[in-house]
């Protein structure tokens, strides 16, 4: 649960405020009964008798207070940069006819004619590459024909253990748009994310589990007495212990991120193996081949195994870039200047795109359009 | 679109949007620091650097929901910073478990915007009928609240009446749909 709910805290205030019709009774037993903690967190507040106290104690808090203090600690120091304020407006003066002027004298980039071409969300497909080089096209709930060693369940490739060694690997590729899960011999399952590529072996050999990934996957590794390793390029991650995310799309950078266990990265030619600890993230700059280790809140790395996208402080050119890979679409941006816009937020995966672009675009003043399978930022 | 605009506003670092913004959260986000910090002048400072610092970034929230989070999420951080460089390691230690526990966090948050919800429409009360209905919050019973205010248990059922249909009231405020129909695609659930 990353987000604060407002349903339910009008459920819960209803009750304390003990007045529910019976549907709104069953909506609160529906949340109290889906997860323990609810229900824990339930007990306690009913108990609480300090409403009055709090009340008080927040009336105590000066709020006007506060609010002169924020516009000292803000104050526009106007003496100091009168000079800059006025050449900040001719220059915003100079830039707006600039601008005007280029639109009116330049022809529309964007042809009136527009493609209507839907774009979807992105969906559970993949190809699955067999050892003799055969391709099969896989979506959500295809049957298998031959399902001896492997089935497809709903949108999850799964391969059953196998008794017999088989040296053969297998690879699933992810296109752009699309989504895939599959879990392995050994019962690990691995979430894998639009643009991503995991070659593996059916069986796993008795001294190493390796699997080999590019683009961006979320593992949840079965533990056992032979340790698991995720090759990236140059770079290998020996894991421990359970769950974690990699994420090979930023460009020059190769990020993983660890929720639960213990994982440990190291680069091809160096010594040191870097171990991470829950909550935190090593980042490898491929060119220099440097990684640093930092403590992190893992929410945000892993909320697209929970169908959200969440972020913080990003440049709006990183969000782009990751929604284009989710919708398959390419992102223009018509002012280098645009792409440093920095949003925070949550976003639903499974939303259509052009919502998401409303969103993006009616938050701050930026143009972004959709034509076809083109997006453009200006 | 009122809650857009007012979005918008504070994307475009409108002073008086922050203002009102101080109005709506700047309390319960004081309440919210003192369960780690206890000092209320302490967690009125940790509030204060936050809005300061947040003016002064270039942060544009895609919604009020998102903003909300972060806010929250921004006064935890910085208070087990501020807990752990004064290696006051029993209340640090404490929490650092807390947060490990699958971000439980997020209970105390969800208890803070409760309250706040609360003390909203309790604020728009009228003063008699405000009364009842904190004494009714406290779990005390009619009689005990007839007695404590010195009025009679029928006003005290009368005034709890005005208070819960106010609050039903507030139930179907247009702030609260409008939050789900808007940001069909920003995660409310």
């Amino acid at each position: 649960m990353y987000e604060i709910d407002q349903n339910i805290i009008g459920l819960l205030g209803e009750y304390l405020a003990g007045e529910m019709s019976a549907l709104r009774r069953e909506e609160l037993e529906n949340w109290l009964n889906a997860d323990e903690r609810n229900r824990r967190f339930f007990e306690r507040i009913c108990k609480d008798r300090s409403f009055g106290r709090r009340w008080k104690l927040r009336n105590s808090i000066d709020v006007e207070c506060a609010i002169e203090r924020f516009d000292r600690n803000t104050g526009r120091r106007f003496v100091k940069n009168r000079v800059g304020i006025f050449s900040g407006i001719a220059a915003a003066c100079v830039l707006a006819i600039g601008f005007f002027l280029w639109n009116l004298y330049s022809a529309p980039e964007i042809s009136s004619e527009e493609e209507v071409v839907y774009v979807s969300t992105g969906e559970s497909k993949a190809i699955l590459v067999l050892a003799d080089g055969k391709k099969i096209d896989l979506v959500e709930d295809l049957v298998l024909d031959d399902s001896s060693c492997l089935q497809n369940v709903g949108n999850c490739l799964i391969y059953k253990n196998q008794q017999v060694f088989s040296k053969a690997y297998n690879e699933l590729q992810v296109p752009k748009g699309g989504e895939y899960k599959i879990e392995l011999s050994d019962g690990t399952r691995i979430y894998m994310n639009s643009a991503s590529t995991l070659k593996y072996p059916i069986v796993f050999d008795d001294s190493v589990r390796r699997v080999e990934l590019s683009g961006e996957a979320f593992f949840e590794v079965k533990p056992s007495s032979i340790p698991f390793e995720v090759l990236l390029g140059d770079a290998r991650i020996r894991v421990y212990g359970t769950a974690f995310n990699v994420n090979m799309h930023r460009e020059g950078k190769i990020e993983t991120v660890l929720v639960n266990g213990k994982i440990g990265l190291k680069v091809r030619g160096e010594m040191q193996e870097h171990l991470l600890k829950p909550s935190q993230l090593a980042e490898l700059d491929v060119q220099t081949q440097k990684v640093v280790v930092k403590n992190v809140d893992v929410f945000p790395y892993i909320a697209w195994t929970n169908g959200e996208y969440v972020f913080e402080n990003k440049s709006l050119d990183e969000i782009l870039s990751t929604l284009a890979l989710w919708y398959n679409v390419e992102v223009f941006f018509q002012k280098e200047d645009l792409k440093q816009l920095h949003f925070t937020g949550i976003l639903r995966r499974y939303a259509e795109i052009d919502i998401i672009l409303k969103v993006l675009s009616q938050s701050v003043d930026v143009n972004i359009e959709r034509n076809g399978r083109s997006v453009m930022v200006y | 679109m009122s809650e857009e605009s007012f979005l918008h506003r504070i994307n475009n670092k409108e002073r008086a949007a922050y203002h009102e913004l101080f109005r709506i959260y700047y309390r319960s986000l004081v309440l919210y620091a003192m369960r780690y910090v206890e000092r209320q002048e302490e967690a009125e400072d940790v509030v204060q650097d936050l809005f300061v610092a947040v003016w002064e970034k270039k942060e544009h929230f895609l919604s009020e929901q998102s903003m909300r989070v972060f806010l929250y999420n921004a006064v935890r951080n910085d208070c087990l910073n501020r807990l752990k460089h004064r290696k006051v390691q029993d209340k640090y230690v404490d929490y650092v478990k807390k947060q490990s526990d699958e971000h439980v966090g997020d209970y105390d948050e969800l208890e803070e915007e409760l309250y706040r919800w609360m003390f909203e429409v309790i604020d728009r009360l009228p003063a008699r009928c405000r009364e009842v209905f904190l004494c009714h919050l406290d779990g005390k019973t009619n009689e005990e609240i007839a007695s404590e205010l010195h009025i009679t248990v029928l006003t005290v059922k009368t005034q709890k009446k005005k208070a819960l249909k106010f609050l039903r009231e507030q139930m179907g405020n247009a702030t609260v749909y409008f939050l789900y129909i808007f940001h069909d695609c920003v995660v409310l659930n």
